[in-house]
């Protein structure tokens, strides 16, 4: 499949097609992460965390191709899995990962955030079905709060605006809570 | 508590990009005058961005999956496998009644459905609706069996009338004798707020099938602490034209508190669609039984619900 017509998938929302194409790419990046310390498990993970940002960068606004999806997916799973392996203090000998010339600009910026947006994840995760259901109706589904509250049994608009600002208060708590154990095992370089 | 949610409603305003260029101002100064604010920014736009990221996990899982078995399929006999799993899709589908070609009703407005006049004359006496509310006061009722039809009950000369449905279950309703009568005869001009009797074509469904009522019902009852009644609570409850759960009320009891539980997770079921009757989404009646069987008190949770 083209890489147009991927794009043209995802701006339709058909991301399981558009995804199942683009797992034609996976065995190089299996290679690349396999040849680097890596699991089979591991480049399953750095994968779809690159099929994550790709997805998120061709969904936001100004989005133009400035090169292949290969290459792009490429280079982030290249940047994912180094990235990983400095948090697991591997020293990095003999990297082998081919750099090539046109990959996208804001790479770093990408890889960096993405491991906060994982630990969103999984703070979401973990909160219980009744607050996670409430976030998604808002924030996903954007139903009108009076809507969710009827849907929850919620007596009316004001507790469920209240409910909701609790279940965020214990997402973020959640939230803080990985990042700042994240900071102490992996302190930040100057 | 107020000034914390109409903060929580500013930063979202923010994040969407909704304020105006006042307002834009103004929130750019506040940020760049507090460390904590932009934190609390930066944390609700990680959060927003999480959420987004969900059902794109559940799309590449998917596809994860498929792309697995179109490698392996074929070396671990994979055509047998799908070959059965379809079958059981079939078998499960029919089981549930839930067809590919369910209109199902947009938020704000109902579309007019196409009409289908053919199905209208093989409808059997459970199919038999009113519009409004059935009547709990017996009149001079009469009961008509499900195999008499709904002629018999168009022709039937009591007012009100009890239908005696599959389940067992007697429900009563005002036939209005303006209806659509099917010797023609009307008897006196037709009054809009009186309920009629009109079949319906297609019941009306929960999202997903009955299946996934029961599951939905399942995963959201918290059985009332220290109650060890077994048992059986129905409630009958009106879904409107617009797939609404309407007034939820008790049919058949088993104690206050599992009554109070039944009504809550009945009234916060989401928007089913609607009944069909002659190309017209119209509101209808269902009863549904909840078992409650003598469980442990769900333990205190860790998340919070």
């Amino acid at each position: 499949m083209q890489d147009q017509e991927v794009i043209a998938l995802i701006g339709q929302g058909k991301d399981q097609a558009a995804f199942k194409a683009l797992y034609a790419h996976f065995p190089k990046v299996e290679r690349l992460v396999r040849a680097n310390s890596g699991t089979k498990a591991d480049a399953k993970d750095v994968f779809q965390d690159a099929l994550v940002i790709f997805h998120r960068r061709v969904r936001g606004a100004d989005f133009t191709l400035t090169s292949s999806t290969s290459t792009f997916l490429y280079a982030i799973c290249r940047n994912l899995w180094r990235e990983e392996l400095r948090k697991r203090n591997k020293v990095l000998t003999g990297w082998d990962a081919p750099e090539t010339a046109d990959e996208p600009a804001d790479l770093t910026a990408m890889v960096a955030r993405e491991g906060e947006f994982k630990q969103a994840e999984k703070a979401l995760h973990s909160l219980g079905d009744k607050c996670l259901d409430l976030l998604k109706r808002f924030y996903l589904a954007k139903e009108p709060l009076m809507q969710i509250a009827q849907a929850l049994g919620l007596a009316g608009e004001g507790a469920a605006k209240t409910r909701k600002y609790k279940c965020l208060e214990e997402a973020r708590k959640r939230y803080r809570a990985l990042a700042e154990r994240d900071l102490v095992s992996n302190p930040q370089h100057a | 508590m107020r000034d914390e949610l109409h903060l929580m409603e500013l930063v979202d305003r923010y994040l969407d990009g909704v304020l105006d260029a006042a307002g834009a101002t103004e929130f750019s100064a506040r940020l760049s005058g507090s460390a904590e604010l932009r934190l609390l920014v930066d944390d609700q736009r990680a959060l927003r961005e999480g959420l987004q990221r969900l059902p794109v996990r559940t799309a590449i899982m998917q596809a994860h999956r498929s792309w697995s078995w179109a490698k392996w399929g074929p070396q671990f006999g994979g055509a047998v496998v799908v070959a059965g799993l379809i079958t059981g899709g079939v078998w499960y589908a029919q089981r549930t009644g839930h067809t590919e070609h369910e209109a199902s009703p947009p938020q704000e407005q109902l579309a007019p459905l196409p009409v289908d006049s053919a199905q209208a004359d093989s409808v059997h006496v459970d199919s038999v609706l009113i519009f409004g509310p059935p009547v709990k006061e017996a009149g001079d009722t009469t009961v008509i069996h499900q195999n008499e039809g709904v002629d018999a009950v168009r022709q039937h000369r009591a007012d009100t009338i009890l239908v005696l449905a599959p389940s067992g279950k007697k429900m009563r309703f005002v036939k209005d004798a303006s209806g659509p009568g099917r010797d023609g005869s009307t008897s006196a001009p037709p009054d809009p707020a009186a309920p009629t009797v009109a079949p319906i074509d297609r019941q009306p469904s929960y999202p997903g099938g009955f299946a996934a009522m029961y599951a939905y019902l399942k995963a959201n009852v918290y059985y009332p602490v220290n109650d060890t009644n077994q048992g059986t609570v129905t409630i009958g409850f009106d879904i409107s034209e617009r797939g609404a759960v309407v007034d939820p009320k008790v049919v058949e009891s088993l104690d206050a508190a599992c009554d109070a539980e039944a009504l809550r997770v009945i009234r916060a079921m989401p928007r089913w669609t609607p009944a069909q009757s002659r190309g017209q989404w119209v509101p209808s009646h269902i009863e549904v039984p909840l078992q409650f069987k003598a469980k442990q008190p769900k333990g205190a949770p860790e998340k919070i619900n």
